[in-house]
């Protein structure tokens, strides 16, 4: 009796297992969540020293919008601020009928979750947003 | 005008075109694949970082390795935690040089980029065949090479070494622009 106990908790793991393996559990950004705002349109405020306990959390940045491309199959747009400082966003896939409103120069706050910084800071799965929030 | 003023104007302009020899890459694209009988792994990197200086034909890449994109957030999360430790070695390094290269050519040029990549704080000097293209002036650098995972000291556990190849396949494709500061 406890050896086939044993082996329905065994086969129940393997199943959990499985299931969590085939499934993309991504962390996507929500229009609504609460987070940072870092607005790159203020002098005083650098991206590129951003508090590096932020990697892997929803941010929100604000700036003017450099370009808007569709290089390696990816949309990326990529916000300046005042201090020429870059952000490289990394758009996630349903954010592509919103793409064609967006132009060079516009204001533009986007949330995603950051990666990093390298030359530029980047910040990926990025839904375009308001501002005020 | 002043003898000082042209002296001037000469160094500013012999300046500006040493600084239009560089160029970047800011969305250079690096990918890898590890195939095994038990699972195939791939995982791409969208946003690596490359600058090419003409002035000595050096190229350096860097990307961050929780940069990298998978097909399961699962084998990202073993990828960052358990094998790169993207925490403590958050980026990867390759600095070189392009053998043999003139930038001035119109043609693909296949060359050689002899360096050292810096992964997991472990150094490898690579030799690396790339197609490089200078499509009226916009260049782009495109290649694969081939590397072994026992170079960079991670550590799989016996129980998982089935899953994941010992040969890693690796491709990049950089497409560059004038450097801006």
């Amino acid at each position: 009796m406890n050896r086939l106990i044993s082996l329905k908790r065994i086969a129940y793991i393997i199943i959990l297992i499985v299931f969590s393996c085939s499934e993309n559990h991504d962390k996507m950004v929500n229009e609504n969540e609460a987070i940072q705002h870092i607005n790159i349109l203020d002098e005083n405020t650098s991206i590129r020293n951003i508090d590096q306990s932020l990697i892997d959390e929803v941010i929100l940045v604000e700036g003017l919008v450099k370009n808007v491309n569709s290089l390696n199959n990816r949309n990326t747009i990529i916000i300046k601020g005042t201090n020429n400082e870059l952000v490289i966003c990394d758009m996630q896939k349903n954010q592509e009928p919103k793409l064609n409103a967006i132009h060079v120069g516009d204001t533009l706050a986007i949330k995603g979750i950051l990666v990093g910084t390298l030359k530029d800071v980047i910040v990926h799965n990025c839904v375009i947003t308001d501002a005020d929030e | 005008m002043s003898r000082i003023t042209i002296i001037f104007l000469f160094v500013c302009s012999v300046l500006s075109a040493q600084e239009s020899k560089k160029l970047i890459a800011r969305q250079g694209q690096v990918s890898f694949f590890s195939y095994t009988s038990v699972e195939n792994i791939k995982a791409e990197n969208n946003q690596v970082l490359s600058i090419i200086d003409f002035n000595n034909n050096s190229i350096a890449v860097s990307m961050l390795m929780n940069a990298f994109v998978f097909e399961k957030a699962l084998m990202r999360e073993h990828f960052n935690e358990s094998y790169i430790e993207s925490d403590i070695y958050p980026t990867a390094t390759f600095e070189g040089d392009i053998l043999d290269f003139d930038p001035n050519s119109k043609t693909i040029q296949t060359k050689i980029i002899k360096g050292v990549f810096e992964m997991h704080g472990q150094k490898e000097e690579l030799e690396i065949k790339v197609k490089v293209a200078n499509n009226n002036g916009v260049f782009s650098v495109s290649g694969s090479f081939e590397t072994l995972v026992k170079s960079y000291d991670i550590n799989i556990p016996p129980l998982l070494a089935g899953n994941i190849a010992k040969s890693i396949e690796v491709n990049f494709k950089f497409e560059y622009e004038p450097y801006e500061n």
